[in-house]
């Protein structure tokens, strides 16, 4: 297969990938809301 | 969790549009974000738009997209009330900011060595962001959200602070290797390459550095700062522009002061608070006064440029007057002198035929001899000065043409009859053959026409040792024309000398193997005569000692 060819699929992959991983942060912090956040004085809140 | 701010605990007010919000009216952050971002777009479209293939240019534009995602997302961070969508899109960043450095090293890249860079240097840039894909959802990106005394920010984890900022400079070292080879390489002009690569590295290590300090101690605020290193970045990027003509953009300096003039004054739309437009101008004057004296040098020089262009074409001008004084005079000079020959030359010819045809009583035999010797040399003198007269006429303009129809097949056909005794003495065959639909009228220059053919069967009989020559005429009806081919058997021609053969003074290189005397003016005077006559004359050969062709054509009548 041609390097350029192989050069496409590649850049292709790592693109769907980046997507993927976009759409895991949406549903962490947006959907599921999964993280931790600190406040003063008394140290960070647990989780809703 | 608090998700929504308390209204009485921090004041932060809704934002609309996600980037809308008072928290950033009259602040410093509209400013610090869209300008550069806008202004890195522009260039990249307009370097895009002269050079589409140019991967540089792709590249170019790649970079400035994900620089201007970047400063969208982030300003979203700025202006939001949401900790959840600040999590969001603090997270998503840190892909749009390691594309962004991607896309400078590709573009560097791409601008030494004019491709992309090997599939595996990709594969290795793909296999960095595979970290990224598998812990970007997780604690190693982002630790929390941080609201302490109503700060809005994300605590960056070690996903962020070692591995994205390290290979940031790792970007950075690589960019710098690259330009260090291209200086070796003297592949282009050195000042060009360390300029490119200077405005490049400026942008990321001033990118990189604000966001340092914002991730190591807190100050996201002084961390804007590290965004102008995309104008300047432009800056130097128009200056290469108009100084090198990179891209194969040919911009003028003062247009590029003009656009960059207009995005900056612009841009003070965006601040409202008089303190913040007054850093802007003193940020902006500075930037003007660096800038500006770079390409008013560059304007001095184009206009030099321009005036000594001018001053050129003004002495070439008049270098052509001169020239066309000269080759006038040089005409008139052979017209005269070759009329000035003439007169004696009919005197030695006429004298001679008379003493040879016995009107001044018997000479001896031996001065017959003699006699008739001078009377051929001052035939063929009297051929050359008229070769020189009708060269005369021709570039003068006073050639008269008495064009009439008549039959140039007939015409043709005589003229090998009267030709074929001397073929005869010459061992040689001259034949006559037609191809005719019609009847082979033309509308030209009798007379004319018979010195054309003359020419041409001549030059056969003279350039031909053994062998035939052929006079074939036919017509094309469809095209009107007439076409009298001679083709001979002689010692043809390479293409180097058919290439000269109508030119003034033109001889065939191996015309002295034969031992031929001529001036080299008979096909250029056939030749203009033909086309003055609405014809043209033509030749081919297989090459030396595989005869010729030559073809002469006329307009036909019927």
């Amino acid at each position: 297969m041609h390097d350029s060819t192989k050069a496409t699929i590649m850049r292709t992959i790592l693109a769907v990938s980046i997507l993927l991983s976009i759409g895991v942060m949406y549903y962490v912090y947006i959907v599921d809301k999964n993280y931790d956040v600190m406040t003063s004085p008394t140290g960070p809140e647990d989780r809703p | 969790m608090l998700n929504i701010v308390d209204p009485t605990i921090c004041s932060w007010s809704t934002s609309s549009y996600l980037i809308l919000s008072e928290n950033l009216v009259g602040s410093f952050q509209y400013y610090a974000h869209f300008l550069p971002s806008i202004s890195g777009l522009i260039i990249a479209i307009f370097v895009l738009r002269a050079s589409v293939r140019n991967k540089a240019a792709q590249a170019l534009l790649f970079t400035t997209i994900m620089f201007a995602m970047w400063c969208y997302l982030d300003l979203i961070t700025w202006a939001s009330e949401r900790s959840d969508v600040i999590m969001f899109v603090w997270s998503t960043l840190i892909y749009f900011e390691l594309l962004m450095y991607v896309g400078a090293f590709y573009f560097v890249y791409a601008f030494f060595n004019k491709q992309f860079p090997p599939f595996k240097v990709e594969l290795g840039i793909f296999v960095m962001f595979l970290p990224l894909i598998l812990f970007g959802h997780t604690k190693l990106n982002l630790i929390n959200f941080d609201f302490t005394n109503c700060l809005k920010y994300a605590t960056e984890g070690p996903l962020w602070q070692y591995y994205v900022y390290g290979f940031e400079l790792l970007f950075v070292g690589l960019i710098l290797l690259l330009t260090i080879t291209e200086v070796r390489l003297k592949r282009r002009e050195r000042r060009e390459t360390i300029l490119v690569a200077a405005g490049i590295l400026l942008f990321l290590l001033s990118f990189s550095i604000g966001n340092i300090i914002g991730s190591f101690f807190g100050d996201w605020e002084s961390g804007q700062f590290g965004l102008f290193g995309m104008p300047i970045f432009v800056a130097f990027l128009g200056y290469i522009l108009v100084r090198y003509q990179t891209f194969k953009i040919k911009l003028l300096a003062t247009e590029a002061l003009m656009a960059g003039q207009l995005i900056l004054l612009c841009s003070l739309l965006l601040v409202r608070s008089i303190e913040s437009a007054q850093v802007i101008a003193v940020g902006t004057i500075l930037f003007f006064s660096v800038l500006g004296t770079l390409l008013i040098k560059s304007v001095r020089s184009e206009v030099s440029q321009r005036e000594e262009i001018e001053k050129l074409a003004t002495n070439l001008e008049s270098t052509n007057e001169r020239l066309r004084i000269v080759d006038q005079q040089k005409s008139e000079f052979v017209s005269i002198a070759s009329h000035q020959l003439r007169s004696p030359l009919t005197a030695i010819r006429g004298y001679t035929s008379m003493i040879l045809d016995g009107n001044y009583g018997t000479a001896p035999e031996k001065m017959n001899e003699v006699l008739g010797r001078i009377h051929e040399s001052a035939k063929l003198m009297a051929f050359s000065i008229e070769d020189f007269l009708n060269v005369s006429r021709i570039e003068s303009g006073n050639m008269k043409y008495a064009n009439t129809d008549f039959n140039l097949k007939e015409q043709a056909e005589h003229i090998v009859d009267d030709l074929r005794p001397e073929a005869i003495r010459s061992g040689l065959i001259l034949l006559f053959k037609s191809d005719m639909r019609g009847q082979g009228i033309v509308y030209a220059d009798v007379s004319k026409t018979q010195q054309i053919l003359h020419n041409l069967i001549n030059n056969s009989l003279k350039y031909t040792q053994k062998g035939s020559i052929t006079v074939f005429v036919y017509d094309d009806i469809g095209r009107k024309k007439l076409f009298v081919n001679v083709i001979d058997t002689g010692i043809g021609m390479s293409p180097e000398t058919i290439n000269d053969l109508f030119q003034k003074f033109s001889r065939a290189k191996n015309a002295n193997s034969v031992n031929i005397n001529g001036t080299g003016l008979g096909l250029f005077v056939a030749r203009e005569m033909a086309r003055a006559m609405g014809g043209d004359i033509s030749c081919s050969s297989a090459g030396e000692q595989h005869g010729s062709t030559f073809v002469l054509t006329l307009p036909l009548v019927a």
